[in-house]
C-alpha cells in the first residue's frame, strides 16, 4: 500500500556516513538542478508523492469496467489513450494500446530495450519487468517464462509477445474467468492483478 | 562479423532464471525517477523519453555494471551536461562538496 513519508524519513538516505557514492551523485545532480532554477525541491517531493499513489488498482478498475460495460470495452480496445482519459489518466505524449486475451490468443508485454511500461495506468513497473533476464528471455521462450510465473499456456493457444516502445505502451485486457458471473464490477476489480495486466499470469478466482 | 550491439539490445539472448522478487524503491531511486519525469515534455521540457534512452544506451560498458536507477542517474547527468545546464566541472565541485558534508554529519 502507498504510504506517506515524513520529512525525516525522506532524508534518511541523504545524510550520514552510510550514504553511498550513488546517493552522493543523486544529491549532487538534484542540488544543481535546484540551484540552476530548473526544478524546485517541492516539485520533486510532490512528484514522488504523486507516483507513490499510482498503483495497479487503477488498471484493475479499468479492466473490471471493460468486463461489465461493452461500450467502454470497445472504446478501450479502439483507443486506449482516450478510454483511460475518463479516469483522469493522462498518457502525456504516449499512446496506450490495449490488447485483449481471448480463448485463442494470450498476450504478454515486455520492453526489450529498456523498461517502457503503461505507468500512468499501472504505476511503476515491478523489478522483474525491468530485469535483463526477463527482457532477454520473454521474446525467446515466452511459454517457459510464463511457466516460471505459474502460468501454463497450452500449445494450442497462440502466445503473442508485444515489445513496447517509448511512444507506444501496451496493457493486457485479461479474460474474465467463467466463475465470476455473479460478481459486481467492484468485486471484479479486486481480482484483476498487476501481473495479469502485464499478461504474465491470468486472472484467477480466489477459492 | 557482427557489429557490437548497443548494450540495451539484449532481447532474444539466452539467459537464466528471472528474479521475481518485488523491490521497493529506495528514496534516492524515487527521486531519480521524479527528476527524469519532471524534465520531460509536460514538465520542464528539457529532454524526452527518446533522449533518455539514447543516453542510457551511450553508457556502453558501464551499462552492465550499473543497476537500473544508476543508469537513469548517470544518463540524466550526461544529458544535463550535454545541454549545458551544468558543466562537468560544476558537477565535480558539487560531488566533492556533497561528500565533505556527509563526512561531517
Amino acid at each position: 500500500m502507498p504510504h506517506k513519508h515524513d520529512q525525516t524519513e525522506f532524508q534518511k538516505d541523504t545524510e550520514g556516513p552510510d550514504v553511498t557514492e550513488t546517493q552522493v551523485r543523486e544529491i549532487a545532480v538534484r542540488e544543481l538542478l535546484i540551484e540552476k532554477g530548473i526544478l524546485t525541491a517541492d516539485q520533486i517531493r510532490k512528484q514522488v508523492e504523486d507516483w507513490e499513489q499510482k498503483t495497479p488498482a487503477l488498471g484493475s478498475k479499468i479492466i473490471a469496467r471493460a468486463w461489465c460495460d461493452n461500450d467502454f470495452k470497445k472504446l478501450l480496445l479502439e483507443d486506449g489513450t482516450k478510454a483511460v482519459a475518463q479516469y483522469d489518466v493522462g498518457m502525456a505524449d504516449l499512446e496506450l494500446k490495449v490488447i485483449e486475451n481471448t480463448p485463442e490468443v494470450h498476450n504478454v508485454i515486455v520492453c526489450t530495450l529498456c523498461s517502457c511500461y503503461p505507468r500512468p495506468v499501472l504505476g511503476l513497473p515491478p523489478a522483474w519487468y525491468k530485469s535483463s533476464n526477463y527482457r532477454r528471455r520473454v521474446i525467446r521462450e515466452p511459454r517457459a517464462v510464463l511457466k516460471e510465473f505459474g502460468t501454463d499456456i497450452p500449445e494450442e493457444i497462440e502466445l503473442r509477445v508485444h515489445d513496447s516502445t517509448a511512444d507506444l505502451r501496451y496493457l493486457v485486457l485479461p479474460m474474465r474467468p467463467d466463475q465470476t458471473k455473479n460478481m459486481t464490477e467492484k468485486e471484479l476489480s479486486n481480482i484483476v492483478t498487476r501481473d495479469s495486466m502485464i499478461g504474465i499470469t491470468t486472472v484467477r478466482v480466489p477459492s | 562479423m557482427r557489429k557490437k550491439k548497443n548494450p540495451a539490445d539484449m532481447g532474444g539472448e539466452a539467459a537464466g532464471p528471472i528474479d521475481t522478487a518485488e523491490h521497493e524503491l529506495a528514496f534516492w531511486e524515487w527521486r531519480v525517477d521524479a527528476m527524469g519525469q519532471l524534465l520531460r515534455p509536460f514538465g520542464a521540457d528539457l529532454t524526452n523519453t527518446h533522449e533518455g534512452r539514447r543516453a542510457i544506451e551511450a553508457l556502453g560498458d558501464d551499462y552492465e555494471k550499473l543497476n537500473y536507477y544508476e543508469r537513469k542517474l548517470w544518463s540524466l547527468q550526461a544529458l544535463l551536461i550535454e545541454k549545458g545546464i551544468f558543466s562537468d566541472e560544476e558537477l565535480k565541485i558539487k560531488l566533492k562538496d556533497v561528500r565533505s558534508r556527509q563526512r561531517k554529519v
